[in-house]
């Protein structure tokens, strides 16, 4: 996520900056811990009196910090989670631009029953606020096709210990299990089950850390889809895809391109966005009010739209899967792969 | 010998003997003067001496003790509610500064007013005190050391927390799976049934999830057992946490002889993860209640609190009693430094009065020399001498000199003696000689004072002859003043007649105005007058010729018609008769009007203002016959009469109601035929009176122009007139305010421009005292 950003301001500093400013980024690590995320963003705004909070990583970190930026009403924008609190209306200061969990579930759960005729779905999340809101994005989406989870399996956070949660699934006797978790436990649900005899469709979403997913996979990995709330990271046919190349590759050369900073790259092209709409008087209400009221942001035709009561600027949902050789390719339905 | 001792006798009479012996009288008053001047300054030294010596330290030794003790006093909360050691360790030097500087302050009080009863409690209560305080500060830092220690181990009990769940989370998941699946790594095939679901694999994972429970609840109870404030509160805490470190002992123990009974490969692995977890678990009981556990550490530190609660409750006893004696020995100090200051003024007042006696003494003393001596002595014996000389000097050589005493006086009187037995001879021969020539010397001098008398005769005739002159001056001066006072009458007689003159042009303006008004309404009745005498000729005439035609012999018709033409002209001379009333009437006002009566007689109030508007309406006609009014009349009838000259009461009216007329008059053309809230303008006057107890008032309002505020103001002074020229005199109002005035009664304006105006009179039923009213008032 930082390396994308940073990509990004990189890239637009490189040519001067906006109207002359530059664009740095401060950051500190809350290593996914919700009262580290506190301490940071007091940090940010009080010591290192930061203009607008960037990227922040995970639902219960966001959670913590979203009250103190919107006291000091500083900008947050496109967190790195799809939950659904920092969608709520309330919110003044909050723009996301990645789709929500909700709509990367209902990707999930649409392609199970539309393309595969699935209709045993388990759930296994984490225990903690990311699980359970992609939890919920599981259950609504089922519960709009009269359904429900067949089996439920938690794990508690920041452990691996997700055999309780595979017996738990395996009574429900899933043709599919969706998964809201961290890769390692992730990864690891998906080899005893592999071991155990438990084949069926696995899922999980972007959060997971696609990359990461892979590697601790190996070649179990095979077939198991990942949502992405971005394009494809190395397909550059596309305009934006080819940006992002461009400028990671005269960032950081030796980074190999991946979703999360692919997400990184955009979020920092958004405040790029956000900054040239104000012109020479930058302020802060001037920064969100030109996002949230132009028609749409087009990041070199990955579109954005806000409005009145939307504070999400995209609702695309790419779904990957993982290959043979351990690597992603993207899919547009669940059929085209099994054939 | 002898003779010496009489030559010194002699001596002592002498004057230089006894001026040498005067001198030295004053010299030894001088000096007792000075020897008590130098006693007085040396008592007032000492006792000032002893305010500085004394009185001065012990005051500010205890303004010192009391300054001190105070820091003390304050000391112990301020110990307590230190934050950090370093806090702490700056307000212990704080103290022990305090503590020195008091003792110091105390040796010297005990060196100056030596140890009295209320020294020795002060010394005492400051000794408890500094003991008490040092309790404290030793009791703060104790609580610091053990504020530290927990806050250590409370992050130790983190770090456990994590390394527990690290170990426990996984064991019982894989323990759970391995019970339920048979499998127990990955890549491991799954093993036979009666190995994994056995009773031994069951009471495994009932052991560890016993631990984990455990662990979490003994974890729990040791964060909660942070947050107690009271003693007490923390022994339920600690039982509860020996049950679970017992149950977390019972289960590790199980744990490991059940791993020791395996079969060796499992053995090995098991007794690892036994291993792994026996030191966190056992660091945790120990953390908890072993020797300087957490509970021991904080039952430490709650009983230090509550033990500084009683030290603080004890200081501040000590400190009362403390400050209370501080008071009584500052108090002390302050008395004697009085004292001591009253001692010192007391000398000083006792010296000024010996130097005063001293001072008066001295000066007596050398008044009592110089009276005796000089005057008596010397100075009178002197002033007999000089008196003979200047006798014999003036001639008078018979006085024989004879004075007292063996001194240098003596001695002269003799000399002077024998210088007038010498004298006394030559005169003798002198005289004769001496007698002439002075005669003739008289002489010459009464001359010359005969020719001096002669010339001033002469000035005192001309100074006669000057006064004569101003005499005439003053006479003519005084002429002069008579014919000044005389133009200065003149000139008073001419302004009363400019005066006089000017009220009576408003009369003759107002006669005037009335006169138009009725020649015209005369000429009317007038013309009836002509008119029907004319027609009641012409019809006798008729009659005359009806009576010539037809002989005497009269038929029915006939008689019918002279009976119709007589009735006719009956009629008609009932009308002339009517109109000459009217005419009658009117010049009958007219009169009345010129006549200018001023007898207070009964009047009628309301046909008054009947009458005079009627009259002043006619006048405005009489100028403008389009000139139409309406005169709304809401008239009391219990007005009644009122004592009044009638005439000028009437005048009041004429002139209001000409005025209302003019108003009304002059808004009518301006406004044309526009209309006025959708009707057409129309002049209209209302007159009322109203008698009320002891007034009548009569009100006159016209919905003319009205005035606007600066134009009231005025409209009393005379000459002010808003007419054009020639219209007004404005003398109007001002002789209507003035005869109301006469009257005891006021007059009110109300209007409002563009809209209305109403004049308000009150009259007064009782006549008003007769007041001289000065004509131009």
């Amino acid at each position: 996520m930082r390396l994308g950003i940073e990509a990004a301001f990189h890239e637009v500093n490189e040519e001067g900056g906006v109207n002359g400013r530059l664009f740095a980024l401060r950051y500190f690590d809350d290593a996914y811990e919700p009262e580290a995320a506190i301490v940071n963003t007091q940090r940010l705004i009080e010591e290192e009196k930061v203009f607008a909070l960037i990227g922040e990583v995970g639902t219960p970190t966001s959670r913590s910090a979203t009250p103190i930026a919107a006291e000091a009403n500083v900008p947050f924008i496109a967190p790195f989670t799809g939950a659904e609190f920092l969608r709520d209306k309330k919110w003044n200061n909050i723009l996301n631009m990645r789709s929500s969990y909700y709509q990367e579930t209902e990707e999930m759960v649409d392609r199970l029953t539309n393309d595969l005729w699935v209709n045993r779905i388990a759930v296994m999340y984490q225990d903690d606020s990311y699980g359970r809101a992609g939890y919920r994005g599981v259950k609504f989406a089922l519960e709009r096709r009269q359904m429900e989870p067949v089996s439920i399996g938690l794990y508690p956070r920041n452990t691996t210990a997700v055999k309780t949660a595979l017996l738990d699934l395996m009574q429900g006797e899933p043709q599919a299990v969706i998964m809201i978790g961290a890769y390692e436990p992730v990864a690891s649900l998906i080899l005893w089950a592999r071991h155990t005899g438990l084949d069926v469709v696995f899922m999980t979403v972007s959060f997971v850390g696609s990359n990461a997913l892979a590697g601790e996979l190996g070649p179990d990995g095979e077939g198991v889809y990942v949502t992405q709330v971005v394009p494809f990271p190395t397909d550059d046919s596309r305009a934006v895809t080819a940006a992002y190349l461009d400028a990671l590759e005269a960032y950081s050369p030796e980074s190999t391109p991946g979703f999360v900073s692919f997400e990184g790259y955009l979020a920092g092209r958004l405040a790029i966005a956000g900054v040239e709409g104000c012109g020479q008087e930058v302020s802060r209400a001037c920064f969100l009010d030109t996002l949230r009221q132009a028609d749409v942001v087009d990041l070199d035709g990955f579109q954005l739209r806000y409005g009145e009561d939307d504070n999400q600027g995209s609702d695309q949902v790419f779904l990957t899967r993982i290959g043979p050789d351990g690597t992603y390719y993207p899919v547009t339905s669940l059929l085209d792969v099994r054939r | 010998m002898k003779a010496r001792l009489s030559s010194l006798l002699e001596r002592r009479n002498r004057i230089s003997t006894q001026l040498y012996l005067a001198i030295g009288g004053a010299v030894a008053f001088t000096l007792a003067a000075s020897l008590v001047g130098w006693f007085s300054f040396n008592r007032v030294g000492e006792a000032q001496s002893r305010v500085n010596d004394s009185s001065v330290p012990e005051l500010v030794a205890a303004f010192g003790v009391a300054q001190h003790s105070g820091t003390l006093v304050v000391a112990a909360p301020r110990l307590t509610t230190a934050a950090t050691p370093d806090e702490l360790q700056a307000v212990s030097e704080d103290i022990t500064e305090a503590h020195d500087a008091l003792q110091a302050a105390m040796q010297v009080l005990g060196q100056q007013g030596g140890r009295g009863e209320v020294f020795n409690r002060i010394q005492a209560d400051a000794d408890t005190l500094i003991l008490n305080i040092r309790a404290i500060e030793s009791e703060k830092s104790q609580i610091f050391d053990l504020n530290a220690r927990s806050g250590e181990l409370r992050t130790e009990l983190g770090d456990l927390r994590t390394r527990l769940d690290d170990i426990l989370v996984p064991a019982v998941d894989d323990q759970l799976f391995y019970t339920m699946t048979g499998y127990r790594y990955l890549g491991q095939s799954q093993e036979g049934r009666e190995e994994y679901f056995s009773e031994q694999e069951l009471w495994r994972y009932r052991r560890l999830a016993d631990l984990h429970v455990e662990a979490s609840e003994a974890l729990h109870l040791m964060e909660s057992a942070f947050s107690v404030s009271e003693t007490p509160h923390l022994e339920p805490m600690k039982e509860r946490f020996e049950s679970s470190a017992g149950r977390i002992e019972r289960s590790l123990a199980s744990l490991r002889s059940s791993a020791t009974r395996e079969e060796e490969h499992l053995q090995l692995g098991r007794l690892a993860e036994v291993r792994g977890l026996a030191p966190p678990l056992g660091r945790l009981i120990e953390l908890g209640i072993g020797e300087e556990g957490g509970f021991e550490l904080l039952e430490r530190e709650l009983r230090l609190v509550e033990s500084q609660r009683e030290l603080l409750a004890n200081n501040r006893d000590i400190s009362v009693t403390l400050v209370a004696a501080v008071d009584g020995l500052v108090s002390q100090a302050h008395a004697n430094a009085q004292a001591a200051t009253l001692a010192s003024t007391e000398a000083a007042l006792t010296g000024r009065i010996l130097l005063l006696a001293i001072t008066a003494l001295s000066i007596g003393g050398a008044l009592l020399i110089a009276w005796l001596f000089v005057g008596r002595v010397l100075l009178r014996r002197l002033e007999m001498l000089s008196d003979w000389m200047r006798r014999m000097a003036k001639g008078d050589l018979e006085v024989q000199v004879e004075i007292g005493g063996r001194d240098e006086v003596a001695d002269m009187a003799a000399a002077l003696e024998v210088f007038r037995q010498h004298a006394l001879e030559v005169q003798r021969l002198n005289l004769v000689e001496l007698l002439a020539e002075q005669l003739e010397e008289k002489n010459g001098e009464l001359e010359s004072l005969a020719g001096e008398l002669q010339g001033k005769n002469g000035e005192l005739e001309n100074l006669a002859e000057e006064l004569q002159g101003k005499n005439v001056e003053l006479e003519s001066l005084a002429g002069e003043l008579s014919g000044k006072n005389d133009e200065l009458e003149n000139t008073l007689a001419d302004l009363n007649r400019a005066q006089d003159q000017i009220v009576m042009r408003e009369k003759l303006a107002a006669l005037g105005e009335l006169t138009a008004g009725v020649a015209h309404e005369i000429r009317n009745p007038l013309n009836f007058v002509k008119n029907f005498s004319e027609v009641s000729n012409e019809l006798l005439v008729e009659l005359k010729e009806v009576l010539e035609e037809e002989g005497v012999t009269l038929s029915d018709d006939q008689r019918g018609l002279v009976e119709d033409i007589s009735g006719d002209l009956s009629s008609n001379l009932e009308r002339i008769g009517s109109h000459t009333a009217r005419a009658n009437r009117i010049v009958h006002d007219m009169l009345m009007m010129g006549r200018g009566s001023s007898e207070r007689a009964p009047v009628n109030v309301n046909s008054l203002v009947d009458e005079y508007a009627r009259l002043a309406y006619h006048s405005a006609r009489a100028v403008d016959t389009e000139f139409q009014l309406d005169i709304k009349q809401d008239l009391d009838p219990n007005t009644g009469e009122l004592d009044a000259i009638p005439q000028d009461l009437g005048r009041v009216f004429l002139n209001m109601v000409g005025n209302a007329c003019y108003a009304t008059d002059e808004k009518r053309r301006t406004l044309g035929d526009a209309q006025v809230n959708g009707d057409r303008y129309w002049p209209t006057v209302w007159l009322s009176t109203q008698r009320t107890e002891d007034s009548i008032i009569v009100r006159i309002r016209d919905n003319g122009n009205g005035m606007p505020p600066e134009v009231v103001e005025k409209i009393f002074n005379p000459f002010f007139t808003t007419k054009p020229t020639g219209q007004g005199t404005g003398l109007g109002l001002a002789l209507s305010s003035d005869i109301v005035r006469e009257h005891g009664g006021t007059i009110t304006v109300d209007t409002q421009p563009g809209e209305y105006t109403e004049m308000i009179v009150e009259l007064p039923l009782e006549p008003p005292v007769q007041v001289a009213v000065p004509v131009n008032d």
